[in-house]
């Protein structure tokens, strides 16, 4: 099948002004609709790369965003098409009022107020925070904070979503409804790449999985990728509890079967485990 | 003790609050002259009188005027102690090496009343209007796009200044700490400041990549239309002549 892609990354190398290489020949590509997690340890160029989808930063190399290759001339365009989630909504949110800050990204799109007030109503009604249009930013939570940055740039439509930790320092309820909106942006169509320390998450949230250590250590499906302790153990990653547990089972001849990784398919091993 | 934040009561209703932002700001700030250049005692008292029954009009709470007040009242208080004991004139009275003179006390208690009149006038500006508002009326008023993104991300950032200082503080003490009259007290604190300005640094370029992010292309979305209504004009037109009676006192 011939999948239309949302992002193609080609060789691409970064090195900082004191000379810090911090992205070696990385390449890889995203399909339409796609959800990919990229994994590694703190320097290992996460965010470094996330910035160069939106053309914050220029490296060596090539990247495309749905076949048009980033440049000056194609720069609006892509900022228009690629969403960026920061991992601070505190640097996200710098408009005295939360509406205001919603239809940023729409008005510098030079849409008419009248689209503009739609989107932010209902990019406001995506993340659960209508009734707080008028609030000013430093007023809500820091779970607030985080689905309003997420709101900022759904605000935007953009069929690509980048997101650097979004789960990060939020409690358990908004850690799952965070997943819930990411996922539902991707049934809807959005290409998304999550950059994240937050392995458990890591099946609720993509399709493949993406190992960088600076340049690609690996690259598969979440059961390919997450269920190889020597790949993560080599990045000083942990493996998602659930399987890291069926891996033990499995490292101590007690369990034969494939890993599972959500909490559905754990319930229905172990219940096969204990019926034998 | 959390940061003042002047626009806590900005949702207020009061005939203040309702004033379309554009008049009350001309409005106001033509008293605010009136009083900075009122002559004697008699006229800054008059431009007192006025700012209190502003302030009484719009409703805001005493301990949020206070709250604000306090500032101002500090930085005014040693003019009130040093101009009678400085400035030349008429001996009032004598103690030991200190004459206190007739013109000085007057000139400090002169500069005393026009800067809390001022103040309060001040305080019913930034306070009676959500800051977002009071900027597109700035801006609509003709000041320019660069220092109306100064004024705004100045006060959109100062909250979280606010709350890394506060975090600094907390960790000082944390590992004990005390301030103390040394050089290494001094070179400490110098230190943490140094830190908080270069956090401050790095938030600033993430900010920045977050508005180019949107689309940023040098200038901020303009606010809503405003219109003024008969009753704005005739709310400016009572307190410029109130302006104008001032000075007539």
């Amino acid at each position: 099948m011939n999948q239309k892609m949302a992002i193609e990354v080609e060789n691409l190398s970064y090195s900082y002004s004191d000379g810090t290489r911090a992205l070696n020949q990385v390449s890889f590509s995203l399909a339409e609709g796609e959800s990919l997690a990229i994994l590694g340890p703190n320097g290992a160029g996460k965010s470094t790369l996330l910035l160069h989808l939106n053309g914050l930063l220029r490296g060596q190399g090539k990247v495309r965003i749905r076949n048009k290759e980033i440049g000056d001339e194609s720069l609006r365009w892509v900022r228009s098409q690629v969403g960026m989630v920061f991992q601070d909504p505190d640097d996200q949110l710098f408009m005295s009022r939360l509406e205001e800050d919603v239809a940023f990204g729409p008005t510098n799109m030079e849409l008419s107020q009248k689209e503009v007030d739609e989107r932010v109503q209902w990019a406001l009604k995506c993340v659960g925070l209508s009734d707080q249009a008028a609030k000013v930013p430093h007023h809500l939570s820091f779970g607030q904070r985080k689905r309003a940055a997420f709101a900022t740039v759904l605000s935007m439509r953009p069929p690509v979503l980048v997101l650097d930790e979004p789960t990060s320092n939020l409690d358990p309820r908004s850690r799952m409804e965070m997943v819930s909106l990411i996922r539902e942006q991707q049934r809807n169509g959005t290409a998304i790449i999550t950059a994240t320390h937050d392995v458990n998450l890591v099946p609720l949230l993509a399709d493949r999985v993406l190992l960088l250590n600076r340049s690609i250590v690996a690259e598969g499906s979440v059961h390919q990728i997450m269920s190889r302790r020597d790949l993560m153990d080599d990045l000083g990653l942990e493996m998602p509890i659930l399987a890291d547990l069926f891996e033990t089972l499995q490292e101590e001849g007690l369990y034969s079967g494939a890993i599972p990784f959500k909490k559905g398919e754990a319930i229905g091993t172990i219940r096969e485990m204990l019926h034998r | 003790m959390s940061i003042f934040d002047p626009e806590r009561y900005s949702d207020l209703d009061s005939p203040l609050h309702r004033w379309e932002t554009r008049a009350k700001l001309i409005s106001l700030f033509m008293l605010l002259i009136s009083i900075v250049i009122a002559g004697g005692i008699g006229q800054a008292l008059a431009g007192l009188i006025v700012s209190m029954l502003l302030v009484l009009i719009s409703g805001l709470p005493l301990s949020h005027v206070l709250r604000f007040m306090k500032w101002p009242f500090l930085f005014l208080l040693p003019l009130l102690v040093i101009l009678p004991i400085t400035a030349g004139g008429d001996n009032l009275f004598s103690y030991h090496i200190l004459t206190v003179s007739r013109q000085g006390l007057q000139l400090g208690v002169l500069f005393m009343i026009r800067g809390i009149a001022a103040a309060l006038l001040a305080l019913i500006m930034v306070g009676t209007a959500p800051f977002n508002v009071n900027i597109n009326a700035l801006r609509s008023l003709g000041m320019p796009g660069p220092l109306t993104q100064i004024f705004l991300f100045a006060y959109r950032y100062i909250f979280l200044f606010y709350d890394d200082l506060q975090t600094m503080r907390r960790s000082l003490a944390s590992k004990g700490f005390e301030m103390r009259s040394s050089a290494r007290s001094a070179r400490i604190l110098a230190v943490s400041v140094a830190m908080l300005l270069i956090r401050s640094y790095e938030r600033s370029e993430d900010v920045f990549n977050a508005m180019l992010s949107r689309g940023y292309q040098g200038r901020l979305p303009s606010g809503q239309k405003m219109m003024i209504k008969g009753d704005d004009l005739l709310k400016g037109f009572l307190v410029i002549a109130a302006a104008l009676i001032i000075q007539y006192v």
